[in-house]
Formats: structure tokens, sequence, C-alpha cells
């Protein structure tokens, strides 16, 4: 009776021990969901949820289901704070996010004590390049596209007088895009005959920002803002008939501007991180997943999102577990992505080229790039 | 003896039976409800989870009608009424803004006309209400006559995400931005209290409303397995997973609204009825099973109570117990007349068991009883039929392990087989015969092994079955066999003693004038006498008395006192040589008889040793008190020596002490030399100035002179004045110096003070050399100790440097050095980089006029000060490291306050010597 006893809880044992399921494994997004950013935001979000899904239909990480816990920063520091916090505390492997550069001050700093990386999609501020830390990054720094700005404009369109607003709640990129387009446009022979603050909030007066730009007489005009802030500027611009150039930067590039812009922002010059003309499989069968899934196209952060994503899960399965993960991610690239391979540099900064586009009849096309 | 693989108790037996009926008929009405109920409920469950979806969506529906229905007017009203007028129903639409957040009226183009915002939104006068609309989602499917709803959406106006419905007429269309608090709380209403989880989502996958709790605004649910269900349009109440747990999934899309209402209940355990149910199942089992427990265990008490009396009744008839048993009547018929039958049995077994127990008591009583006879009964195979208590006592076999054993095979008393087997044949002959055998005497053995001797007889009776019983009667008469042979043995035991006794031993008859009885071996070889020529003589007749006045005087003693002790007499032997014997004899009476036991031993040659150790010892002692003079006198004149000895150290001590105090004096003396010699030569000079200073004042005074003169008096007196106060330190340090030597002050003081002034005094031997000595004392080491004798040491210590260490070098080093060593102890080195000290030397360097410069000015007594100043005053320890060739170092350690003299010592006055 006793022997039979013990083999039976000897038997149960080994079943419970081989059958215990691996501990999932639990990855953080943080970034704008709610507010003026939430289309960044979004888009990020379903690029991270789409290559979650996919890996996990594939049988997750070496076998390991992978968790999301996804967090809304509010492009508020505080509440980006407590978002990191949150995820530290639920051990994640690693952040994916943020979506905007004033956001990453504070996750960082909250990552860094606990060890996690954290990857962001989309932030561009030159102020973090080339420093070795827990943050790495997908896209190239701010010099990249407001040089290239500076240099179509300047070039193709014959810009000479510009007048800019920017948006100083999101000033780690804003003011870094500013300074770099200024420097880059200024050499060239042109110059910033306006430059004008403003934080985004309910209260903005776009229509007295836009008059005081116009005060100026510039020939163009520069939108340093988030996609909904471009569009009302654009709106206005338009309302009281400015025909100036409108120039507005890669922050506002996304799907939703052009929903958000109406016939205002027709005639927009604007950088981008991706090709939507590109008819490689790989993006077709991205978009066609992406499109099913979230009954919209995906954008720049979509595709920067879901490579980020995948090159953290492929450095994974190169060997990068727990505090590793950093160093697999710099060492053992290049990974896989949509349109071209993630590849970090030591400090974990990428490139990625862009292309120059227009808005015409309410889509992106591509304008080509004779400055070089 | 039946055969069960288990026996059980009567009472835990009927318990199981009882148990196991209500456990079985419980498990099974159990499981039949359960495997009835329990599809039953998931069946409803799935029904009730799509209806649910359906009539919360109409609900919902039905709730939100209210908002389309306010926006409509406005359509209407855009189409005449001035902007201003719109503008003020727009805001008496959003009102408190609980309904709406913001409401905008835009033209067919897409422009805005006009809005308004809800205070909460924070409706500044700057906030514009503008913007193009054209390319909105939700503006662009608004149709006429028709309210539309967006999926959730990024809103320019409002700058949030935000959930819109749209109405058109005519060529106006007025948008509604919904505050997420109505919508939530009309979601709250709609699902009232079911329990059901409801979960609304857009096209996209976006969380719109639900009242879980678990989601937020920030969630895109597409890929929970609810929601894909939901969305592909298959959610018809089928079991789902949800977050690890199984649900029913029931799900409809609201045409309206364009959104997804999802509605779960728990599926298995985690459905309410279905645990109510399992659990009510469980506790009826568990609940049947403890009552069965417990109504089994009291009935089963009841039914084999009666039963188990009975059977301890059996088991005490059993064991010869026949007392009748006072128990009343059980209640169970059959059981009541079968204990009344066994009683019945039980009374007659027992009277007749009585009857024949009393005509067998009293045969065996008889044979009991006698103590001396031992009995036994024998059938014709020689098996042991009784055995009495006479017979377990003599023979110590007990009646339980005789009685069944058969002589031949297990022999008891008898000593073997044989004599068993002997034995029976007896028994056969007295069978045949009829008549009785014996008395005869037997060797027979006891259990512990004694042999027995025992007269026995044999007879038969007759017995069971017509067969005889053999009849043994044994007495035992062993006791009276061995006092019998025991006489023998001692008589036999005392002539050999006799004989053999080394002692020369006679006996003779004092009633007979003392004639010889008896002589023994050793007497016979003593006297050179044959026991033959000797029995029956008297001492005169054998001429064995040399002096007859020995003899008269033996008869006296041993007639008045009964004994003689040790007298001594001549005898003679039988070849007439005399022997000198001391005699003991002693007068005992046996049976009448009274003999006399004389000892005679020879003490010739005992005697003859006795003198000439005596005289030995007394010719010892003559030579012992001689030698004893010898050696006093000649400790005497050690003594003498040694005090003579003594005197001189003492004096030597003194003298060396003198001329290090010589040295001091003559260093001090040296150093006195240049301040007062300066003193002397500036004086001189002065006398010269006064001198020719006055020759001319006598002629004639310049003022040049006059100051010149002045200028060298002052010049004069200050060098004076440095130089004699110089002299006056000196000698100030010098008394001190003299006070600490001579009388062993003691006081505080600082040890570079005492070095300094060592090396002063010293300046002038070194100074002759070219050796130098390197104070690297501490500063401000402060001691309370004797400052002169530390000094003198070190001073010692580094004269032996100067005359032993540098014999071969020209300039050498002598280091002085501290460190403390621990609180209230320092450690002093000096040491010296010349040639060594050998490990001989080393060891004997403090012995008092050890020297290596016998004969060349050495004392050989500066170390031996040394070290008695350190160890017997300072309190310290001194030892020496040295390398040969490299160097010695001196180690002196001392307490920083020395200890107090406990009164005036020899070691202390040994080197003051006064």
């Amino acid at each position: 009776m006793k022997s039979l006893f013990r083999i039976l809880s000897l038997t149960m044992f080994f079943m419970l021990t081989a059958c215990a399921p691996q501990e999932p494994l639990k990855i953080g997004f943080i970034g704008g969901l709610t507010g003026r950013v939430a289309d960044l935001g979004q888009a990020g979000r379903n690029g991270f949820q789409l290559a979650v899904e996919q890996v996990n239909a594939a049988g997750g990480v070496d076998g390991r289901t992978v968790e999301i816990l996804v967090k809304d920063d509010g492009q508020d520091p505080a509440q980006a704070r407590r978002a990191a916090e949150e995820l530290v505390a639920a051990k994640v492997a690693l952040i994916i996010g943020p979506m905007t550069s004033a956001m990453v001050e504070p996750i960082l700093a909250t990552a860094t004590k606990a060890g996690i990386a954290v990857l962001s999609p989309t932030v561009t501020t030159a102020e973090l390049t080339g420093k070795d830390d827990l943050f790495l990054r997908i896209m190239a720094d701010t010099r990249t596209y407001a040089d290239m700005s500076a240099r179509y404009n300047f070039r193709r369109n014959g810009v000479r007088r510009v007048a800019v607003v920017f948006d100083t709640s999101n000033r780690a990129y804003s003011e870094n895009w500013l300074t770099v387009f200024r420097e880059s446009f200024v050499s060239l022979g042109g110059s910033v005959v306006a430059e004008i603050a403003f934080s985004s909030g309910d209260d903005t007066g776009y229509a007295a920002l836009v008059r005081k730009m116009l005060d100026a007489k510039p020939d163009a005009l520069l939108f340093v803002s988030s996609a909904v802030d471009t569009a009302r500027f654009a709106q206005q611009a338009r309302r009281i008939g400015a025909s100036q150039i409108l120039i507005s930067v890669e922050w506002s590039a996304t799907e939703r501007l052009i929903e958000l812009g109406g016939k205002a922002i027709d005639g927009m010059y604007m950088v981008q991180q991706f090709d939507r003309n590109d008819n490689s499989p790989s993006y077709l069968s991205f978009k066609k997943a992406y499109e099913t899934r979230f009954q919209a196209p995906p954008g720049f952060a979509s595709i920067a999102a879901y490579d980020a994503t995948q090159a953290a899960f492929e450095a994974m399965r190169r060997g990068g577990q727990g505090t590793g993960l950093k160093q697999a991610l710099l060492e053992k690239g290049p990974f896989t992505g949509i349109q071209q391979a993630v590849q970090f540099d030591r400090f974990g900064d990428s490139q990625r080229p862009a292309l120059h586009t227009i808005i015409r009849d309410g889509r992106f096309d591509v304008v080509e790039d004779i400055s070089e | 003896m039946i055969c069960v693989s288990r026996s059980f108790r009567l009472r835990s037996f009927i318990s199981l039976l009882l148990v196991a009926t209500t456990t079985v008929t419980m498990g099974l009405v159990g499981g039949i409800i359960l495997l009835y109920r329990i599809p039953q409920i998931n069946e409803e469950a799935r029904t009730a989870v799509q209806q649910e979806a359906v009539d919360k969506a109409q609900l919902l529906e039905f709730a939100l009608d209210g908002l389309e229905s306010q926006l409509r007017p406005v359509a209407a009203m855009a189409g005449y009424a001035s902007s201003v007028a719109v503008t003020q129903s727009l805001e008496a639409l959003i009102g408190q803004g609980k309904q709406f957040l913001a409401v905008y009226v835009v033209s067919q183009s897409g422009s805005i006309l006009s809005g308004a915002f809800s205070k909460t939104q924070g409706a500044t006068p700057s906030r514009s209400i503008d913007g193009d609309l054209s390319r909105n989602l939700l503006f662009r499917s608004a149709s006429q006559g028709k309210a539309v709803w967006s999926d959730r959406y990024l809103s320019a106006q409002s700058g949030n995400v935000t959930i819109g419905v749209a109405s058109t007429l005519g060529r106006w269309t007025v948008v509604g931005e919904i505050a997420p608090q109505y919508l939530h709380n009309s979601v709250n209403t709609v699902s009232g209290r079911g329990g059901e989880q409801m979960l609304i989502v857009d096209r996209a996958g976006e969380y719109i409303a639900g009242n879980d709790g678990k989601y937020t605004a920030a969630d895109n649910l597409g890929a929970l397995p609810i929601v894909k269900d939901a969305l592909a349009g298959q959610g018809t109440g089928q079991q789902l997973e949800h977050y690890g747990e199984a649900v029913f999934a029931g799900s409809t899309k609201s045409d309206k609204l364009g959104w997804y209402f999802i509605v779960t209940r728990p599926a298995g355990m985690g459905n309410h009825q279905i645990r109510i149910t399992v659990v009510l199942v469980i506790a009826g089992f568990g609940g049947s099973l403890l009552v069965g427990l417990l109504l089994a265990t009291l009935w089963a008490r009841g039914v084999s109570r009666p039963i188990q009396r009975m059977i301890d009744r059996t088991h005490r008839f059993a064991e010869g117990d026949y007392a009748k048993t006072t128990e009343t009547a059980g209640r169970i018929t059959e059981l009541n007349t079968f204990a009344e039958d066994l009683q019945r049995m039980a009374d007659a077994v027992h009277e007749r068991e009585l009857e024949m127990l009393r005509s067998k008591e009293c045969l065996r009583a008889s044979l009991e009883s006698t103590t001396s006879v031992a009995i036994q009964w024998y059938d014709i195979e020689g098996r042991v039929l009784y055995w009495n208590k006479a017979s377990e006592f003599i023979y110590g076999f007990s009646a339980k392990e005789a009685i069944g054993s058969i002589i031949t095979e297990t022999p008891l008393m008898f000593q073997n087989q044989e004599q068993a087997i002997k034995a029976l044949g007896i028994f056969k002959e007295v069978e045949l015969s009829g008549l009785p055998y014996g008395p005869a005497e037997l060797q027979l053995r006891r259990q512990d092994g004694g042999n027995l001797v025992v007269l026995s007889s044999t007879f038969a009776i007759p017995g069971e079955n017509g067969k005889n019983i053999l009849v043994c009667m044994d007495v035992d008469v062993t006791e009276r066999k061995r006092a019998e042979s025991d006489l023998q043995d001692s008589e036999k035991e005392l002539k050999a003693i006799f004989n053999a006794s080394p002692a020369a031993m006679s006996v003779s008859d004092a009633n007979n004038e003392f004639r010889t009885i008896k002589v023994n071996d050793a007497w016979e070889r003593q006297f050179c006498r044959q026991k033959q020529d000797v029995i029956g003589l008297q001492g005169t007749e054998m001429g064995i008395w040399s002096d007859g006045a020995d003899r008269e005087r033996f008869r006296a003693t041993i007639m008045h006192d009964g004994f003689v002790d040790e007298m001594e007499a001549v005898l003679l032997r039988g070849d007439g040589q005399p022997l000198l014997c001391s005699i003991t004899a002693q007068i005992a009476e046996i049976g009448g008889n009274r003999l006399i036991l004389m000892v005679t031993t020879d003490i010739t040659d005992r005697r003859r040793i006795e003198t000439e150790i005596r005289e030995l010892n007394a010719e010892l002692e003559n030579r012992v008190a001689k030698r004893t003079e010898e050696l006093s006198g000649a400790n005497e004149e050690l003594a003498t020596t040694l005090d003579n000895l003594r005197r001189t150290q003492k004096e030597l001590v003194q003298t060396e002490k003198l001329a290090s105090l010589g040295a001091l004096v003559a260093g001090v003396a040296h150093e006195l030399n240049t301040p007062i010699g300066n003193a002397v030569t500036v004086s001189s000079t002065l006398l010269n100035a006064q001198v020719m200073f006055s020759e001319r004042v006598k002629t004639s005074l310049s003022r040049s002179v006059l100051n010149g003169f002045v200028d060298s008096v002052g010049e004069i007196a200050l060098i004076l004045d440095r130089n004699l106060h110089r002299a006056a330190e000196l000698v100030g340090s010098f008394k001190q110096l003299a006070v600490d030597q001579s009388s062993y002050q003691r006081r505080p003081f600082y040890l570079q003070d005492v070095a300094n002034e060592i090396i002063l005094a010293m300046g002038p031997s070194l100074r002759k050399t070219s050796h130098k000595v390197h104070n690297e004392i501490e500063q401000g080491i402060r001691l309370d100790s004797y400052p002169g004798p530390l000094g003198q040491v070190l001073m010692n210590l580094i004269n032996n440097a100067l005359i032993h260490a540098f014999t071969e070098k020209d300039s050498g080093s002598i280091f002085l050095r501290t460190k403390l060593i621990h609180s209230g102890w320092i450690a002093i080195d000096v040491c010296d980089d010349g040639c060594g000290i050998s490990e001989e030397n080393q060891k004997r360097i403090f012995d008092p006029f050890f020297t290596t410069r016998l004969g060349q000015g050495g004392s050989g007594l500066g170390l031996h000060i040394a070290f008695n100043l350190v160890v017997d005053l300072l309190g310290g320890k001194l030892d020496v490291t040295s390398t040969p060739g490299k160097g010695s170092c001196f180690h002196l350690q001392i307490p920083t306050v020395a200890p107090q003299p406990m009164a005036q010592t020899d070691a202390l006055s040994y080197p003051s010597s006064s």
C-alpha cells in the first residue's frame, strides 16, 4: 500500500515536471496611446503586437510564449516613469518604446536601474547618439533627416527664408531637429527668419502662431510638431490664405496625417522613413497581415516597431537571454527587417535611409532627391 | 483453522458494510447527477451568452439612440439659422459635457462651420473650433438620414483618441465626440448585474468599452480568441480559452454602431452553477460518508456486544472458568437461547471434572508429601509417567521435563544410555517375575552433573489398559558415602603434609615419657638419623641432647606452659656433629593423648652471618665520620674563596662605573672647553681694547675712536654672553648627569634628552675615530624612569660597538632607533654595521668578565652592567641579534613607567655599590 502510494506520487511529480509549461517571456511596450501623439503610439503598438502575435503563432521564442504588456505614457514624463516602473515590476525582458524622444529620459532612468534594455522604434534625437547605455534604436538620428530636409528645400524648392514653429512638449526631439536644420540651412545660404516655440495642448492658438510666422515674411513654413498639430497649423495657414511652401517633419508623417489634415496638407513636403511603394515580398506580406489585423495601412512607426520587436526575438534566439540581450542585439546582428536589415553600432544606434515625399491628393508621393 | 486472507473484527466488519453501502450509493447518485446536470448547464450557458450578446447590443443601441436624436435638430437648424444661433444650440447640446466632449457642424466640403467643446475639455477663448474633415473617415461615411458611429480614432479637433457619431441632414453634418464616461456608464447600465463579462470592440479590435476593468483604452484586443471569433462573425457561444480559463463566448455585431459585442461566461469549474452543483454533490457525498461512519459505528457496537459477551464466556469455559455470569439477556432471541444452552453444558462438564479430581488428589498427596524417597513411575518402554517432588529435589530434573521422556533416549539421572538400558532390563525382569528388585546401590548423576549414590527398589503395580506400571523408589545415600571417603582422604593428606614439610618436625607422647612417636623426612635429613632408629626412644636414649640441662629446661617449660617458643639449644646429629637449633614446641591433646609437636630449626649458619654483618656496619660508620670531617673543611675553604670572589667583582664593577663617569666628565669638560676658551679669548681682546682706549683718553679722544670702542665693547659683550650661557647650560646638564649617574634618581624625562647628553658626553671619544652615531630616536617620548642608569646602558652599548664592532672598518655607523611597541612599552635598538658577533659569543655576551679583548683593557663588565640595569632597575629586557659580517643589534625593551623598587635590593646596590 505504502509503496504503491510512493510510486504514484513519484509518477505524478515527474509528469508535473515534464508537463510544466515554460514561463512566458514578457515584453513591454510604452508609447503615447492617448492624446495628441496617439497616432504614432497606436501605429507602433500595432507593429509590436503583430510581431508578437506572429511569433506566438509560430510557437514562440525557443518554445516560450511571448506575453505582452502595453503601457500608455500619455506624453507625460511622470506617467511614462510609472509605466516603466510597472514593466520593471512585472519583470519584462525588454521594453519596446517609447515613440517620442521626450519620454526616453524617465523610462531609461527606471529601466537602467533594473538593467533592462530599452529599444525604441521611432526616437531620433541626436542627444542620445553615441552613448553606451541600455538605450537602442532602429532609426537614424535627427541629423540625417533634418539635414536632408534643409538641403532638399534649399536646392529643390528654392526656399531661402524659413519660419519655424516647434513643439516644446517634445523638446528633446524638436529643438535638436531644429538645431541641425538651422545649421545645415544657414550653411547653404538660407536664413531662419522666425523660431517660435509652443507647447502642444488644448489651448494652442494655432491661428495666432501662424500669423506670427507670416509676419517674418518667409518663403516656407516649417512645422516641427506631431501630426495633429501639423494638420491644425496647415489648416490655419490655408484659411488665412498663406501660399508659402509647407514643410513638416518625419514625426508627423503618420498615416493619420492625411485624415487629420484634410485638403490643407496637400503640397506639404516631408522626409519619410520608409518606402510605401516598395514591392518587395516581405513588405507586401507584412502590409497584408497588418491591414487584415488592424483594418488600416501600416505607417513608419508600425514598420519600425515590427522590425525592433523581430530583431529582439532574433537576438534572443541567437543567445541573448536576460541581461545579455543588449550585447546580443549589438553583436549578433544584422537582423532581418521588412525593408532593410537592422544593424546596431556599438552605441545601439542605427542607420535607416529616408525618402523625400510630398502629399498629393491625400497620398504620400516620393519626390526625387537631387540634393546630393 | 479456517484460512482467511485477512480477518476483521465483527464490529469493523459491520461498520465497513454499512459505510460501503452508503458511499457506493451516494457515489452512484452523485455521478449520475453530475453527468446529467453539467452538460445541461453548459448548454444553457452557451445559449445564454449568445442571447445576452444580442440583447446587450440592442440595449446599447437603444441607449445611444438618444444621443443621435439630439444631433439631428442641429443639423436641420444649420440649414437656415445664423452661425451664432447654431453655436449657441451646440453649446446647449454640450451642456456640462456629460454626453459630448465636442460637437461641430461640418459643411459638405468638410470644413467646420461652428462647434463647441465641453468645459472639461478646457474651452478657453483662444481655442479654435475649425478644421478640415474632408478626409475624415467618419465624415466620409456619414450618409443622409442615418447616424453613423466611428471606430476609435484620433481627432484633430479634441486632440485625443475618441469615438464620434455623425448625423447628416441636407448639406450639413453634425459630428459629436462622445464623452468616455457617458459611454462607460451606458455600458454599465446595459450590462446590468448578470455576472457575465461584456466587452465591446471596434472593427480593428480596439477596446471601446467593457465591464471587466481588465482592459484600458490603450489595448487592441484583436488577438484574443474571443475577439478573433467575434470579428470573424463566428462567436456563437462556443467554449474558448480566455487568459488560461475556459469561457463560453457569444458575440454579435451591432450594424448600427459598427461595434462587436462579446459576452462571456466561465465554463467548467469557473461557472458558478457548475461549481455549486459539484460542491453540493461532494458535500452530499462527504456528509453521507460522515453520517454513515457515525451510524455504522454505533450500530455495529450494539449488534456486536452480545456476541462478544458470548465469545468471552466460551473463552472462559475453555480455560476452566465455569462461573455463572449475571449478564442480562440481549435483544436477539437466537443469541439468548444459545447463551442458556451454553451455560447448562458448562455446568455438567464442571461437575464431572470435580469428581475425578478428588480421587486423584488422595494418591498424589501421599506420593508428593514424602521428601526423602524419590518415586518414579515408568511404563515398560521406559517412559516416565510420574515424578514426585522428592525426585525433583534429589535428581534436579523437574516433573515437567522428566514426565513423557523415555530413559533410553533421554537418560535423565542415569549416567549414560548403557546404564538406562540396564535399568530397562531390570524393569522387564520385574514385569516378568512379578517380584520386586532391590534394594540395590546405584551410581547415578544429578542434572547439574553431581554424582549420586542411591538405594533403589523397583516393583510393578497394575496401570491402565492392563499394562503394568513400574515403580522405582530411591533413597539418597550419597552424603554418607562421601563422609566415609573424606575421612580417609584427610588422613592421607595430613601424613603427606607432615612428611613434605621442610621444617624438621617430631611428635612425642607426653604421657609416655616423651617417647618419640613420629619424625618427618626433614627431621631425618637434618639430624642424619633414620626413622626406625628413633621411633619409641626418649631424647636421652637416642643421645640428641648435647647438654642435659637443656633437656631439663625444655621439659620443665613445656609441662608448665604447654608450649616452648624458640628455645635455643645445641643438638647432636647422628654422626655426632653439633647443631645450634631453635626449638618450638606445643602440646596438643587429641582424644585423651597429650602429644608434643616439636619443630627444630637449624640456625647455625644464620647466627654466623649475623655476627659478620654487625662487624661490617661498625667499620662503615667509622669511615663515614672520617669523610664528613674532610668535606666540611673543604666547604669552609670554598665559602671563603667565594666571598673573596664576590668582593672582587663588586670592586671591579665600581671601578667600571667610575671609569664611565670619568668618560662623561672628560666629554663634558671637552664641550665646556670651547665656550670658555672663546670667552677667555674675547675677554682678553676686551682688556686690550680697554687699555688702548684708556691711552687715547689721556691724549685726545676723537669721536670716531669713541664710537669704535663702544661698538667693539658691544660685540664682545654679545660673544661673551652667548658663550657663557652655553657654558652654563653645559654645566647644568652635567650636573643633572652627575646626579642621575651617582644617585639613581627617578624622575620624568624625555628619552631624546638622555640620548643627546650621552652622545654629547661621548663626543671626545667619538671624534677620535671616524665612526658616526646616528641618533634616530623619536621626539617626545616621555618616560618615568631612571635617566642615569638608562644613559649608562646606552653609553655601554655604544661603547661596546665602538670597541668591538669596527675592528676591520674605518668608518662605521651606530644607529639609535626607537619604536613604541605597545602601550606602556618602548623598544630602543642600538645597531651597528660592524663585524658582528659570532653565535657562540652571543650566548655569553652578557656574562660578567666575558671579554674578547682580555688584556687589552676590556673589563668584561660593560654589557653585564647594562643587562643588570635593564632587567633589575628599569624592569625591561635586553637581547642581541647579530649576523657576523653585517653588524649587530642590541634590542632594549623597557616600560615607559619603571617598576617601583620593592626595597633597596642587591641588584640595585650592586652596580652602585656605595
